[in-house]
């Protein structure tokens, strides 16, 4: 039984078919890598893992249960987290709160201990605010826990998003474009962030990216997706010499 | 201007500004969540001060007593508003336009029942204070400071300060807060958005019933006395910045002094012409207020 499965997921919008028949398999603590030209249907396909949209047909499967149809706040609950091509970040929230928000969830108290302040929203509260120290602490943003995220660099803001999405817990993460807009030493920094989530916590990853030395360096498997259907599936040394795959990336030769 | 006249018409304006802020706050919150304008605050403070006469006169309660009735009465009033005239309109997500005339129904419609409720002359809460003014000597210097007026204040301080602990300290305050910066994310980061609504609108009901009282006793209780005064909440909070919950409670603040101080130069009549002149003025100048928020309606 694979951590992740889909099973021949189609979704189209009108006429445009942004994902056609994929199916795929992602074990434990492996990090499956998403790249694909502009356009070829991979947000479409964590959309619709995430729950944002439903597939119009094929399944999907987190430890042998469909989850296809579920809300996507039940889906993250599940287990499944994300981050953001463009990333969404609560302004007006600290770091420490944009981190909370994912944990609030599961946080046991209600609306009349909130209005009456009982020692259960107190020691609730408490438990909240220190895992959400710890994630921060160990994505590297120990420093900047009282800071508004819109004050803080695309590096440091791409961490708080990971560590938003960590706090839940989840047994798949989702990263949509995470080195978009990173400079090369922050690239090597969330290189080894990623390696890390794989390595210390088990969580399985799927990853798109542009950025090709980072995708081929972390990822097992690689899945190359172009008009929405999967030109290509292998190791990255495959992928990169795969004919279908340089015409895609380079267009076809004259 | 005399120092004692300088005094006692800042803090006039202090308590004015008091009960502008708990209907600015409560309108600013609703603002932010749901990015209309809900033109049907007016109707919840009136009907929550009627409501708060109603129980007060039936069960002979004291001021206390009728502000814990305005407050389960706002509540109420405040989820049922939300219910009934928003819910359907914000699952369809529907245009703006469509709220715009459903919080005109509704408010009219609420106005109409207190209307129908009140009869034909304005009701009067009973005497809650014994005596209408009080005398206060500080630094040698007396000042007659009117007892509503200092209920007004302090209770509008201390149901700001719950509010900031409530929306700071609290899930369901983180909640609105980031419900109200990204409803989407807020969802997918496993926020119940719907619940999270539903208090809004019963924390803008609690503010509107407890300045509704204040309000009730000042001006008597009448099916209009919220429409009269929510133009100066909703001028309030684009004072501070639309949608800044700091910028309703200064915008506030600074509308009821400059208000009372208008009224002690130019006289009360003057002072409700200039006081919107200024209000055109500054919008002018300064369209995204003290706060310097800008918010964009939704499209």
């Amino acid at each position: 039984m694979s951590r992740l499965e889909l099973k021949h997921v189609y979704l189209s919008f009108g006429g445009v078919k942004a994902v056609q028949d994929f199916s795929m398999q992602a074990e434990e603590g492996q990090i499956i890598g998403i790249i694909g030209p502009n356009g070829a249907g991979k947000t479409t396909i964590f959309n619709v893992i995430s729950g944002i949209y439903t597939a119009d047909s094929g399944q999907i499967f987190l430890d042998g249960e469909e989850i296809t149809q579920l809300a996507q706040h039940r889906i993250a609950l599940k287990g499944i987290s994300r981050t953001f091509q463009n990333i969404r970040l609560f302004h007006g929230l600290n770091c420490l709160e944009n981190v909370q928000t994912t944990l609030d969830a599961s946080s046991k108290y209600n609306l009349l201990d909130a209005i009456l302040m009982t020692p259960r929203r107190r020691k609730e509260e408490k438990r909240t605010r220190q895992r959400a120290l710890s994630e921060l602490e160990w994505v590297g943003l120990g420093e900047y826990v009282l800071e508004n995220p819109e004050n803080l660099s695309y590096g440091l803001q791409r961490k708080l998003e990971i560590a938003r999405a960590l706090a839940a817990d989840p047994k798949v993460l989702l990263l949509d474009e995470p080195a978009a807009g990173l400079n090369p030493k922050e690239v090597q920094e969330l290189m080894k962030l990623i390696l890390r989530i794989r390595d210390e916590r088990g969580i399985t990853i799927l990853l798109i990216e542009h950025r090709l030395e980072l995708v081929m360096t972390v990822s097992e498997r690689i899945y190359v997706q172009d008009f929405g259907e999967t030109i290509a599936i292998g190791t990255p040394a495959e992928v990169q010499n795969n004919p279908e795959v340089i015409k895609a990336y380079l267009g076809e030769e004259e | 201007m005399a120092i004692t006249a300088f005094v006692q018409t800042l803090f006039n304006g202090l308590a004015i500004g008091g009960s502008y802020s708990l209907i600015a706050v409560g309108f600013c919150l609703v603002y932010s969540i749901m990015k209309f304008t809900n033109f049907a605050h007016g109707s919840m403070i009136s009907a929550a001060a009627f409501v708060s006469y109603w129980v007060c006169n039936r069960f002979n309660l004291g001021l206390l007593g009728s502000l814990f009735a305005a407050i389960a009465a706002g509540a109420l009033i405040g989820s049922i508003t939300e219910f009934l005239a928003f819910r359907r309109i914000e699952k369809k997500s529907a245009s703006n336009f469509y709220f715009f005339v459903s919080s005109l129904t509704w408010g009219t419609f609420v106005e109409q029942l207190v209307n129908n409720g009140v009869g034909i002359r304005a009701l009067a809460f009973p005497k809650f204070y014994p005596s209408l003014s009080l005398k206060i000597t500080v630094f040698g210097t007396k000042y007659t400071i009117m007892t509503n007026y200092l209920y007004m204040f302090v209770s509008a301080v201390i149901v700001l300060g719950l509010l900031f602990v409530f929306l700071y300290k609290t899930k369901y305050g983180r909640a609105i807060r980031a419900t109200s910066f990204d409803r989407d994310t807020a969802n997918l980061m496993g926020i119940n958005v719907a619940m999270t609504i539903q208090i809004v609108f019963i924390l803008a009901g609690i503010m509107a019933g407890v300045g509704g009282v204040f309000l009730g006793v000042k001006n008597k209780i009448y099916a209009q006395l919220g429409s009269d005064v929510v133009t100066k909440g909703f001028i309030s909070s684009v004072l501070g910045g639309l949608g800044s919950v700091y910028g309703a409670v200064i915008g506030a603040f600074v509308l009821g002094v400059v208000e009372q101080f208008l009224v002690y130069f130019v006289g009360s009549n003057m002072a409700r012409v200039v006081i919107f002149v200024l209000m055109l003025v500054f919008l002018l100048i300064r369209p995204q207020g003290i706060s310097g928020v800008m918010v964009k309606d939704k499209a």
